[in-house]
């Protein structure tokens, strides 16, 4: 159902590294996941028009206000910084 | 006196005719706490010097009385993926396990305003992904019933916080049944509040559609003492709204109570099924109307849920990549950084999740599942706004099972997701829904599930009284 190819497939998509040998586990897994919520076939939704009924978020009016003043503890978090910037790594590869 | 052993109504009382002091109260849980603890391991954090001074600080106030309410000087556990500014706040995940809160969620900071004494921060499933405490990637949290027995999950440690009187009472979050099932295991009062109810601002982001935060108590009145502190509109959380009335017309001559249909319990312990039908037996007797609901999309609510959550998960969870905040894997190039970061920093049920939300949002699958998924909600939805047409609550168990053995499930991962069997349905609708204990079955608690009407919390609060003058006390 779930092959081990489209796994790491996945796994590349969300950015996250698996090791080889977790792969088989989470590769049954899946299966068994995938099986069991593949139950929903069986419902007849036709007639269930997109997502109705859900409040809607309030709107605000467009207007400034205050925030969390926080941006020192923000980047006291950040793993790498440099003045008062978050540092990362580059994202273009040196020649390319 | 053992001081930790009080409800909250009762400790309040307590500190305003001064018979002790919030400092005595905070000591006495804070004694529990280094009594159990190498029992329980329900904390993965303990503030013992911010506690002292804040019961302090209460106790100041209760002294000049005027501004306290009922929950000054009172000590609570915090769920550790709820944000205490200056606290660790870790999700019991690797990739925070460095992390400080640097701000405090909307219901800490009214707490705080009431000047509460939070105790710590209570262990849990990673990013409250489980239903046992046991993908917690610090530590195994064992139930205060039955030290073997998981005391469920994900708000585990929360429930067991107070079940073993380290805490007079807890938050926890449910997003599936992850405060209800915790405290059927443990034998609590547990509320998953109406979406909307609670703000989520501060708390770490699992599915947001359905997360709540509610409260783990000893007994129905203090959930409602609790509730009605953290509830109300918040600015930034938008999906908020402002306190209703809230107000019912309770009469248990006029109750009509909702069961749901054999075929939907049919995966549940019949002694479960048998002792919540021996309660609304009693509220029978007392004049309530009895009916069965036809209620077959119910059938459906656990492989809905297993797709949304793990969808919206997969893309709440892309935010820990390495950069901002959190763990950073040594890497060559940014890439990389993400990947290993996020290899090394999840563990295995959050990696399970966040692969299978990817698979049911990509191309080609979205419609499938994601899409289908919603529009199963969209039925559940609906049948629940007809189903509160006939009747006013809707009773169940709260688990399908009573607290199981630690280890016992966790290697088959469908095997647990059953446990939200009963608990996924009122979550998907965004509907209030209320744990209360009726008694213990073979020495264990066991747990009744009363569901209600969108904003309708006062109602199941009621409701739950008379059960509880319905079962043997605490």
């Amino acid at each position: 159902m779930i092959k081990e190819k489209e796994v790491k497939h996945l796994a590349q998509l969300a950015r996250l590294e698996l090791a080889e040998k977790d792969l088989p586990k989470l590769e049954k897994d899946l299966a068994s996941i995938l099986e069991y919520v593949g139950q929903l076939k069986k419902v007849d939704a036709s007639k269930v028009e997109g997502r109705g009924k859900w409040p809607e978020a309030n709107q605000r009016p467009d207007e400034a206000r205050p925030g969390l003043s926080v941006a020192d503890e923000l980047l006291s978090l950040a793993p790498s910084i440099q003045d008062r910037y978050i540092k990362v790594k580059s994202v273009f590869k040196h020649g390319s | 006196m053992d001081l930790s052993q009080l409800t909250l109504q009762e400790a309040a009382q307590g500190l305003r005719e001064k018979k002790f002091r919030s400092l005595d109260l905070t000591q006495s849980c804070l004694k529990k706490i280094k009594e159990m603890e190498p029992d329980l391991l329900a904390f993965l954090k303990v503030g013992e010097k911010e506690a002292l001074a804040q019961a302090e600080a209460a106790d100041q106030l209760l002294e000049k009385g005027g501004e306290a309410s009922l929950l000054t000087g009172i000590p609570l556990a915090v769920k550790d993926n709820i944000l205490v500014q200056g606290m660790s706040c870790t999700a019991a995940s690797q990739i925070l396990k460095n992390y400080l809160a640097p701000y405090d969620a909307t219901v800490i900071r009214r707490l705080k305003e009431s000047k509460a004494v939070i105790l710590g921060k209570t262990n849990l499933d990673e990013f409250a992904m489980g239903s046992s405490t046991e993908n917690s990637s610090f530590q195994i949290t064992h139930n205060p019933c039955d030290l073997e027995r998981v005391p469920g999950g994900s708000s585990g440690g929360s429930a067991a916080a107070v079940k073993g009187g380290e805490a007079i009472y807890s938050l926890g979050s449910d997003t599936g049944g992850s405060v209800r099932q915790p405290a059927a295991f443990c034998g609590l009062v547990g509320l998953k509040p109406t979406y909307g109810a609670v703000s989520r601002f501060g708390l770490i982001a699992f599915a947001s559609s359905l997360d709540q935060i509610g409260p783990l108590t000893k007994t129905v009145a203090d959930s409602r003492l609790v509730f009605q502190e953290l509830r109300g509109k918040d600015g930034r959380d938008a999906t908020t709204q402002p306190e209703g009335e809230n107000v019912s017309r309770f009469s248990l001559q006029k109750l009509r109570i909702g069961l749901l249909k054999d075929d939907l319990l049919k995966e549940v312990d019949p002694a479960i099924v048998r002792r919540i039908k021996e309660m609304v037996g009693e509220l029978e007797k007392a004049g309530a109307k009895v009916e069965v609901l036809d209620f077959s999309s119910l059938l459906f609510a656990l492989p809905t849920y297993y797709i949304i959550t793990p969808a919206e998960a997969s893309a709440n969870l892309a935010r820990y990549d390495g950069i901002k905040y959190g763990k950073s894997a040594a890497a060559s190039d940014l890439e990389e950084v993400y990947r290993l970061t996020r290899g090394e920093g999840f563990g295995p049920e959050v990696k399970r999740r966040i692969i299978l939300g990817t698979f049911v949002l990509s191309a080609g699958y979205a419609e499938a599942y994601y899409q289908k998924a919603w529009k199963v909600r969209e039925l559940i939805a609906d049948d629940f706004r007809k189903a509160f047409q006939k009747v006013e609550v809707i009773i169940s168990p709260t688990t399908p099972s009573l607290p199981f053995k630690i280890g016992e499930k966790v290697q088959d991962p469908v095997q647990m997701y059953a446990s939200d069997l009963l608990t996924a349905p009122a979550s998907l609708a965004g509907l209030p829904a209320l744990n209360v204990p009726v008694g213990e079955i073979d020495h264990l608690p066991v747990g009744l599930q009363i569901m209600g009407p969108a904003f309708q919390e006062e109602l199941l609060f009621q409701v739950g009284e008379e059960i509880e003058k319905l079962t043997p006390s605490r």
